[in-house]
C-alpha cells in the first residue's frame, strides 16, 4: 500500500534533523509519495515559526520551500486533493466523538482513507487517531 | 537465455551485464522456470533517474543547512503546532 507522507514525516528531507536518516531510507522504497495541499501550509507554518524564534534565517527557510514547491511542480509528489467528499469524511471521523482530533487531524485521516493509502507519521496522537478509525499506519521514531 | 537459481548465484554479475545488454533470463527452479529478469525500458530508467535527483537534491539542501538550523527538530514544531489546537 502506498504512503501519505504526514507534514512530520516529509520536513525532516528538508531540513537536517534526528529523522532525516530514518525517513530517507525508508521513503526511498516506495514508488510514489502522496501529500495533500495541507502539507504545504503546514510546512509554511512550521517554518515561518522557526524564522520567528530565530532558529533558521529567512533565507534558508526560503530555500527550503523553494525546492518543496519545485518538487511539487515537477511531480514528485502525487497529490490527495481536498475534494468535498474528504471534507465529507473528516466531518464523520469528527461526528462520532470518539478521539480527541480536531479539524486538521480529521482531514489528514480522511485523505488516507479517501485514497486508501498508509499514513506514514511521526505524530503519536494523529497515528493513535488513524488507529483508532481502524486506517493503515506506519510511525515513524528515530533510530 | 535460461539460467538456474544456483548458476544465478554464481554468475550474478555477467548474468547482469548480459541482462543490461538486452537479454531476457528466465530463471528456473528444479528446471522449471519460475521468474524473469528483463532490462529496465527506457521509462523505468528515467524514472529512476528522477529519484536519484529528488534525493541527491534532498540531502545536498540538508547538507549545506546542517550547521544553521537551531532549536527543536521542524517535525517536533510541526506537532507542536497542531498540539496547541488540540484538547
Amino acid at each position: 500500500m502506498s504512503l501519505y507522507v504526514d507534514t512530520n514525516a516529509l520536513v525532516p528531507l528538508y531540513v537536517p534533523e534526528v529523522l532525516s536518516a530514518v525517513v530517507t531510507t525508508r521513503l526511498a522504497q516506495e514508488a510514489e509519495l502522496y501529500i495533500s495541499p495541507l502539507t504545504e501550509t503546514e510546512f509554511c507554518s512550521a517554518l515561518a515559526l522557526k524564522v520567528r524564534q530565530r532558529h533558521l534565517r529567512r533565507r534558508d527557510a526560503d530555500r527550503v520551500l523553494s525546492l518543496f514547491t519545485q518538487h511539487r511542480q515537477h511531480n514528485r509528489y502525487a497529490i490527495v486533493h481536498l475534494t468535498a467528499n474528504v471534507f465529507e469524511s473528516a466531518a464523520a471521523y469528527l461526528r462520532r466523538f470518539s478521539t480527541p482530533p480536531r479539524t486538521l487531524d480529521a482531514l489528514h485521516l480522511a485523505c488516507c482513507a479517501y485514497a486508501s493509502l498508509t499514513l506514514f507519521t511521526a505524530d503519536r496522537s494523529l497515528m493513535q487517531s488513524g488507529r483508532h478509525f481502524q486506517l493503515p499506519c506506519e510511525w515513524v521514531q528515530p533510530e | 537465455m535460461r539460467a538456474s537459481v544456483r548458476y544465478l548465484k554464481d554468475h550474478l554479475s555477467q548474468c547482469l551485464l548480459e541482462i543490461q545488454r538486452g537479454t531476457e533470463i528466465i530463471v528456473t527452479s528444479y528446471r522449471r522456470p519460475v521468474a524473469k529478469l528483463v532490462p529496465l525500458s527506457s521509462q523505468e530508467e528515467d524514472a529512476q533517474e528522477t529519484r536519484e535527483t529528488f534525493f541527491a537534491e534532498l540531502t545536498a539542501l540538508r547538507l549545506d543547512l546542517h550547521k544553521r538550523v537551531r532549536g527543536k527538530p521542524l517535525s517536533q514544531t510541526v506537532v507542536d503546532i497542531r498540539s496547541e489546537e488540540r484538547f
